[in-house]
């Protein structure tokens, strides 16, 4: 039977778990994130570096003690006093509590919140606003032209070739939006305001390298804001599944300096 | 008292289909979810191969999002729940409680085969017009309600929504029992101060069980009636399909996602907790000492319960739902990773001053206790609001959830196994074997899902049927050939164990009553078990279910926590 | 069980009773949720409550009036009339089903009279679920105690879905 005789031991597992931890640890923090490129994505980017820091730091030495333990105790040798009263078992739990209470409410709440207020506090005055909407399979671009405002749509009049956001044309305001299918130009320094909505199912409107994510529901508006913080173009992506073609719901967000923008503006054609 | 065996039902049909024995019931249960756990498993592979070589289109778009979402429903719902939850609880719940069956045993009859034809529709599912369910574990609506909206939302998610039906029904019959039994069967002198943790962790399990099913339920309800009845309660105004705008009005989406993950964050705790629960066990047998903290533990699973219960909007932090209410639920969320911590530091002092016996099942419990720490660490990052932005809906959340829900639960269910079996079959598993399991499955498993959060890190996004079109994947993408060759030699592991299994269950070495000098009352249980436990009287229990003392000569150093008179 | 029945323990069937009404609350709760959720939304168009629904309340206070009666008093007459009782409870609500559907409310039609059709139906099928339990104890003379109890809680909850579609 099993239990006579020399106790089985496995030093192999104090090692495994010292490797577990320095590897995993070390892998976290070879700097896997993308490059970011909006002011507020410097802030999320923080909060991550932080958590790995903090977090890190414990699941690294939960893996050495544990790879400690094993490799002291699994000799076989007797232990005396392996037993501590409940009031030593208490207070050894206090620590912890105290310990993660500390480092993951200083996350949300000293590292967290001021991100907060950028990604979803009051919007800066001279914000460029922007509507993009969500349909399978494609995001559509709307800007509401030299007036200003963008005009009435009317999901009854939606044809995907000929009006795909539905445009009413005795809408004067609607005449001379302008409708992009997956591109969206966006001014470089200066915060945009992006008004997302469906035309169908949920989708996620996300461009990774600015840190931004937010999912357009239909029958709703949602917002997200965001300032971009370099000239170039960059991809954006659908982050909820909404059907058969979710993967290939690309798009591209060019970042040019107002005048550019001002330029390119100019030279689009209203959709009705 | 021989009263038991009397009972004992000698047709083939009484003692093995339709039995009222726990132990029977909990093997049906275990061999059901071995059984869909190799259809969830080969699903898992398939993704992985398109993931791996989208240039060579093995499935199509639409195919590959029902592979998605059967994959996840299945191995949530008909692997983890039944084998971990409904399975082992089953079996070991009267066996360390001291009782000779569930409190009630037809109820838990009722239960397994109500849970029968709800895997039969599953697996119909795939043969339907349209497929299988493609709208996510999730089903989230409008997607799910709506065949326009893709293919699977036909006849598919019909049958699921209906399998989903079953299966709540027969988890709460299963969760009414556990916790009747857990307050009324236990033996003389077991208090509830004294149940084994395991115990501790099916009794919570149950109770977020019974009590969180039901808004899902009510959501399932409306959302059929959506699909069917041409109601609005989660279909807004304006949707427009093919140039067709349809007749809905007034709904809204997001009510059925705070009616989902109402169930979905504490059914985690459903599954993760009875893991813990079993490393606890195993643990405290191979390291030859108390557990350290019985009692911090029993709150901190307490705490954790209830905390599981008020916390469910993290999954919606991005939804565009009210950012101040998510910035409370990332709030109350953290605070889980308190008595989470506690249970780790538990779980690891319980090796303080001990004398490890590194027996095969200890290798998985040893294993399983990083896992929960690696869990824990990933987990924070998603529970802070605002770098969940980031992570949302990428493979740094998939990576997450696997550990915890896949490999915590998968890992303490297999040395479950390990330990338990010679009190199912009254033999041993092959140790060789076994160790070649173990290293086999663990070092890929880990890797594999580390891996995946290093994805999420790179932006590699969740759910896409081929990454490669995009630049900003490619960085992650990059480790998916890696990943997938680790799932296949995880996959080529697991066949080792079914062979370990059906082969030692005949020809493994007889095992005593108690083979690993255990202190818990299964072990004054015959090996195998007889119908009603004990074939005398019940034992009596007078003292902690962890009596082990690392000072003493060590064939004496545990003292069992009843006796059989 | 009789071996460890001299220990004081909660009685299984209780506690499998009390943990039952606490599912069958918390489906109503999710129900309840979804209803406050639903009801801001400008295509809510309230329902008058049909007649029918207000005599069958009546007809169910009636049945447990009986049945608790049947209860103390153990007699099976009794217990025979609450299950008449209920059963008309039933055919009331169908009345006002088909009360609803000849004035042109259809499932579809409104989400108010979308609620008052789901939630009357849950609950009837409780109701139903508590017929054969009363038909169960009756015929085959087992105690009373915890299906009257299901009853009257099963009662308690259509006043509360009453008071919900009504207010
Ligand atoms: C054989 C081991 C497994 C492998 C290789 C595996 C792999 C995967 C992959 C590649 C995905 C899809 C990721 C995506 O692109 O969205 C996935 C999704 C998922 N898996 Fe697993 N998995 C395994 C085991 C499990 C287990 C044991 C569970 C149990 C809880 C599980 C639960 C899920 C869930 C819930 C999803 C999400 C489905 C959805 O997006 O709707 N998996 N898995
Ligand atoms: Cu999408
Ligand atoms: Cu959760």
């Amino acid at each position: 039977m099993s239990t006579s005789g020399a106790a089985p031991r496995s030093p192999a597992f104090g090692l495994l778990f010292y490797a577990l931890g320095i590897l995993v640890v070390a892998g976290f923090a070879v700097g896997w994130l993308p490059e970011v490129s909006s002011a507020h994505g410097h802030g999320i980017d923080r909060v991550i570096r932080y958590l790995l820091l903090t977090t890190g730091t414990l699941f690294l030495v939960g893996c050495l003690v544990l790879g400690r333990f094993i490799l002291t105790y699994g000799r076989g040798a007797p232990q005396e006093g392996a037993v501590l009263s409940e009031r030593t078992q208490l207070l050894w739990a206090i620590v912890p509590v105290l310990l993660m209470c500390a480092i993951s409410e200083v996350g949300v709440l000293v590292m967290a919140l001021p991100v907060f207020g950028e990604v979803y506090g009051e919007p800066a005055e001279d914000a460029f606003e922007v509507e993009v909407v969500g349909k399978q399979f494609e995001w559509l671009v709307r800007y509401p032209g030299p007036d200003g405002v963008l005009g009435e749509v009317d999901h009854d009049k939606v044809h995907d070739s000929r009006n795909p956001l539905g445009l009413v044309k005795s809408d004067p305001a609607a005449r001379d939006d302008i409708v992009l299918r997956g591109q969206l130009h966006l001014p470089v320094g200066r915060m945009s305001i992006v008004s997302l909505r469906s035309l169908d199912v949920i989708h996620s409107f996300t461009v990774p390298l600015f840190r931004t994510k937010q999912d357009t529901l239909p029958g709703y508006t949602a917002f997200t804001q965001f300032t971009p913080e370099k000239e170039g173009t960059f991809e954006l992506a659908c982050a909820e599944l909404c059907g058969l073609g979710h993967y290939r719901m690309q798009g591209t967000v060019t970042v040019q300096s107002e005048e550019e923008l001002a330029q390119w503006l100019s030279e689009q054609e209203p959709w009705l | 008292m021989a009263v038991a065996q009397e009972h004992a039902p000698q047709t083939f049909i009484s003692k093995y289909v339709f039995s009222t024995d726990h132990k029977v019931i909990g093997l049906q249960y275990i061999l059901t979810a071995l059984f869909m756990g190799i259809v969830g498993s080969a699903l898992a592979v398939l993704i992985r191969a398109q993931i791996t070589w989208p240039e060579k289109a093995l499935v199509t778009p639409e195919n590959y999002i029902s592979l998605v979402t059967m994959h996840g429903t299945i191995m949530v719902f008909f692997v983890v729940s039944l084998a971990l939850v409904s399975g082992f609880g089953n079996f070991l719940i009267p066996l360390m409680l001291g009782a000779r069956d569930m409190a009630y045993p037809f109820l838990n009859m009722l239960s397994y085969w109500t849970v029968v034809p709800a895997c039969l529709l599953v697996l119909a599912s795939f043969l339907v017009e349209g497929g299988a369910a493609a709208a996510g574990w999730t089903a989230y609506p409008p997607l799910s309600a709506l065949p326009e909206a893709v293919p699977g939302s036909g006849l598919g998610q019909t049958l699921w929504l209906l399998a989903m039906a079953l299966f709540i029904a027969s988890f709460t019959m299963g969760g009414l029992n556990y916790i009747a039994t857990i307050l009324n069967c236990r033996a003389r002198g077991m208090t509830l101060m004294r149940m084994p943790l395991t115990v501790w962790t099916y009794f919570m399990s149950a109770i977020l069980g019974v009590l969180s099913f039901p808004p899902l339920t009510a959501a399932a309800i409306m959302l059929l009636l959506d699909r069917h009845g041409g109601t609005s309660f989660f279909l807004p105004e304006g949707l427009v399909f093919g140039n067709e705008t349809l007749p809905h009005q007034g709904g809204t989406p997001l009510l059925f996602q705070h009616l989902f993950w109402f169930l979905g964050h504490p059914e985690v705790y459903v599954l993760v907790l009875p893991g813990i629960g079993i490393t606890f066990d195993l643990l405290a047998t191979f390291a030859r000492r108390p557990i350290f903290g019985y009692r911090t533990s029993v709150w901190s699973l307490v705490v954790v319960g209830f905390l599981s219960m008020i916390v469910w909007g993290h999954h919606m932090y991005v939804t565009g739902m009210n950012p101040y209410v998510g910035e409370y639920f990332s709030i109350a969320t953290v605070l889980i990773t308190a008595p989470f911590a506690v249970l780790g530091l538990n779980l690891v002092a319980s090796l303080w001053r001990s004398r490890i016996r590194m027996e095969v099942p200890m290798y998985w419990a040893l294993g399983t206790i990083a896992v929960i720490g690696l869990g824990g660490f990933g987990g924070l990052f998603l529970a802070t609001s605002i770098s969940d932005i980031y992570f949302h809906e990428s493979f740094f959340v998939v990576g997450h959830f696997h550990l915890m829900i896949g490999v915590v639960t998968v890992l303490s269910a297999l040395g479950g196994t390990y330990y338990w079996f010679p009190k199912m079959f009254g033999r041993k598993m092959s140790v060789g074997l076994a160790k070649l399991h173990f290293w086999t499955t663990y070092l890929p498993v880990v890797a594999v899902f580390a891996l995946m959060h290093f994805q999420g890190l790179s932006g590699l996004l969740r759910r896409y049927y081929d990454h490669t079109i995009y630049e900003f994947q490619e960085a992650g993408i990059g480790l998916a050939l890696p990943i997938t060759i680790l799932v296949f030699v995880v996959t080529g592991s697991q066949l080792v164990f079914i062979y370990n299994f059906f082969v030692s269950m005949r020809r493994g070495e007889v095992a005593s009553a108690n083979p690993w000098n255990g202190t818990t009352l299964e072990w004054t249980a015959p090996s195998p078990a007889p119908h009603g436990n004990w074939p005398g009287a019940l034992p009596v229990v007078d003292r902690h279910p962890y009596d082990y003392d690392p000072a003493a000569p060590a064939e004496a150093d545990f003292k069992p926590q009843g006796t059989v008179a | 069980m009789s071996e460890t029945a001299a220990l004081s323990r909660p009685r299984a069937s209780d506690v499998l009773f009390l943990v039952l009404l606490g599912v069958v609350a918390m489906l109503f709760a999710g129900f309840t949720a979804a209803y406050f959720i639903r009801r801001p939304a400008p295509d809510w168009v309230p329902i008058a409550i049909p007649l029918w629904s207000w005599v069958g309340t009546a007809v169910l206070a009636a049945s447990s009036v009986t049945l608790e009666l049947a209860r103390r008093r153990e007699s099976t007459g009794l217990q025979r009339v609450s299950l008449l009782l209920g059963c008309a409870f039933l055919a009331a609500q169908l009345f006002s089903w088909s009360g609803l559907a000849q004035s042109g409310i259809a499932l579809p039609s409104t989400p108010h009279g979308a609620f008052y059709f789901m939630l009357s139906a849950v609950h009837g099928l409780h109701v139903i679920g508590g017929l054969c339990a009363l038909a169960w104890v009756t015929l085959s003379d087992r105690p009373l105690r915890l299906v009257a109890a299901y009853w009257h809680f099963m009662g308690l909850v259509w006043l509360y879905v009453l008071f919900l579609l009504a207010s």
